[in-house]
């Protein structure tokens, strides 16, 4: 049997031989990672190549262009069909379907019982904590989850050199993580918020081989509620399609907008703190009478406006992707008002436009982003936000600038050729340790 | 990274101390700071009443669930849906029907009792107004 690097040593050592030798990793001249390891397994509740999420989109595309770069990767995940369908309802056949070249192994979901899960589910909201032990297990037993996956991953752990499982907030990951710690990594995708300080969440996370975090914000978090001192950490991002262009003439000439304009991109729902910016933006039209700026609302969801903003916010709903990328081009300044994001693409998106942000100064991970690309600014009250916007709209050289900083930032780090390698050096260091 | 990366920290330094120079109550700072946590996180007004309107508005236009859908697909497949529509109509377009005509009527009563939540909200206001003037008056 040929001998190759540490991967024999290591193949010696375990005795567990399935008859391949592991091999050693090299950058292949033709810019794809020739890993030597098998499979990886990418663990989530649910998976398909147009359901809405942060988490799912970064996986579809963390698996697609890992994939791409040469190594094996599969998905492994239930049949429920995504986050707001019955989480005990099998929407897809079980089985094994191979999709845009990515191996899919779905398994039929757990039955729940969602009346003990509400009662939970309500007190962490509440943030009634802690949960009694029963309380946490009824939580985490009627999240979504398969036994069928979970014998599946005991079975065939042998095939697989780690298992990654995102988001952490399902049953998948947290009793997912408990079948081979010692080849689990977890993807969290965290903020602060209640869900973390479940007891169970930090007794087995803190068993796993490793966690990847986006921002050193989430990482900062995560320490904070788990102890992760033996967990090998690295703090990897997330990836951010550069390849697009961006016209902003042609947004304001099809929709028709002369003026001024800040833009909000994303669901419009109290939790995303949306109200914040159009009770921000009503206050500061108020006090700056002769000011001509206006506010562009793009994506989803149901607000209800002050009658005051009538004529001063367009609300256009679902657009398409260029027109989205238009809007940032043409945009005076992304707000971004959430304090609960753990990425954020569309301040990356607004960056790559080459338009500054302003975000919520409570969010730890938008406000590093913006304070470490020099990309936007941040505000926590009304003055600081009038401030800012007042700023950025008065300072064009400042403010394009600071889209210039952001750039940069983003295809310094986020650019999936960026966050394959980083990646791809990751699971290649845990699985060859 | 780019060599010309903006201070963020110091820009905000400055729009800080520009605030801090005007002067502002504390009271002022009070409801600025409030207006920036409108996400229910507690830091802001518990009950919201702009999110359940939103939520009503909703309610009130997307109770009716459409009955025909217009076939898809190439000819032989349009055939086939227009078929089996025809086929199901006698016993499904009823239940259909009956359905959305009670749709309606859950979105029309929650639009009242949110307007009726509206006008309690607003008395509320008013009379806490009311009260605390009073409590003033007594004070002095």
């Amino acid at each position: 049997m040929r001998r190759c690097g540490n991967g024999w040593k290591r193949w010696k050592r375990n005795g567990k031989s399935d008859g391949k030798c592991p091999g050693r990793t090299v950058w292949r001249p033709g810019g794809t990672w020739d890993l030597g390891m098998k499979k990886i397994g990418f663990v989530c509740p649910w998976f398909g190549w147009n359901i809405p999420g942060g988490a799912e989109a970064e996986l579809r595309g963390l698996v697609t262009h890992l994939a791409e770069s040469g190594l094996t990767c599969e998905v492994l995940t239930t049949c429920v069909r995504e986050f707001h369908a019955d989480w005990g309802k099998a929407a897809y056949r079980p089985g094994t379907v191979t999709e845009r070249g990515i191996v899919i192994r779905r398994f039929v979901p757990d039955t729940r019982d969602r009346e003990a899960f509400r009662n939970a589910f309500t007190k962490i909201l509440a943030g009634e904590l802690p949960l009694t032990d029963q309380e946490e297990a009824a939580y985490l037993a009627g999240s979504v989850n398969s036994k069928a996956l979970y014998d599946y991953m005991d079975t065939h752990r042998q095939e697989y050199a780690l298992y990654v499982f995102l988001p952490y907030l399902f049953g998948t990951t947290a009793n997912g993580v408990a079948v081979a710690p010692e080849k689990s990594v977890v993807i969290p995708c965290l903020h602060e918020e209640n869900y973390i300080r479940l007891r169970y969440f930090g007794e087995r996370f803190s068993k796993v081989r490793g966690m990847a975090f986006l921002a050193d914000a989430e990482r900062a978090v995560a320490e904070s509620a788990f102890d992760l001192s033996k967990v090998e950490k690295a703090v990897l991002g997330a990836g951010v399609d550069t390849e697009f262009t961006a016209d902003g003439a042609r947004f304001r000439e099809k929709y028709g907008i002369g003026e001024h304009f800040l833009l909000y991109a994303g669901r419009k729902s109290r939790g995303k703190n949306v109200y914040t910016l159009l009770y921000c933006f009503e206050r500061y039209l108020a006090e700056h009478p002769d000011s001509d700026l206006k506010l562009v609302l793009i994506g989803g969801g149901e607000i209800i406006l002050p009658d005051s903003l009538d004529g001063r916010v367009l609300e256009l709903g679902f657009v398409d992707a260029q027109d989205k990328y238009d809007a940032y081009a043409a945009a005076d300044l992304l707000v971004q008002p959430s304090r609960m994001e753990s990425f954020s693409i569309v301040i990356m998106e607004s960056w790559l436009c080459g338009r500054p942000v302003l975000v919520h100064g409570d969010c730890a991970v938008t406000k590093e982003f913006a304070v470490r690309s020099g990309g936007g600014l941040y505000f926590e009250d009304y003055f600081e936000f009038a401030a800012a916007v007042e700023y950025l709209t008065t300072h064009p050289a400042e403010s394009a600038a600071m889209g210039e900083s952001g750039r940069a930032f983003v295809l310094e780090h986020f650019s999936w050729d960026a966050i394959v390698r980083k990646y791809t050096e990751f699971f290649q260091r845990l699985a060859g340790e | 990274m780019s060599g010309n990366r903006q201070d963020v920290d110091r820009v905000m330094q400055q729009l800080q101390d520009r605030i801090a120079a005007e002067g502002h109550t504390e009271a002022e700072l009070e409801e600025a700071r409030k207006l920036a946590y409108l996400d229910g996180s507690g830091k802001g007004p518990e009950f919201f009443y702009p999110e359940l309107a939103a939520k009503v508005r909703y309610l009130d236009t997307h109770y009716e669930n459409p009955i025909l859908f217009a076939p898809e697909g190439n000819p032989v497949k349009r055939g086939f849906q227009k078929v089996i529509q025809k086929l199901v109509g006698f016993t499904f377009f009823r239940a259909f029907r009956h359905q959305n005509a009670f749709n309606k009527e859950v979105a029309a009563a929650t639009a009242e009792l949110a307007a009726f939540i509206r006008m309690q909200e607003k008395e509320n206001a008013a009379l806490r107004e009311r009260v605390e003037a009073l409590e003033a008056e007594r004070k002095k």
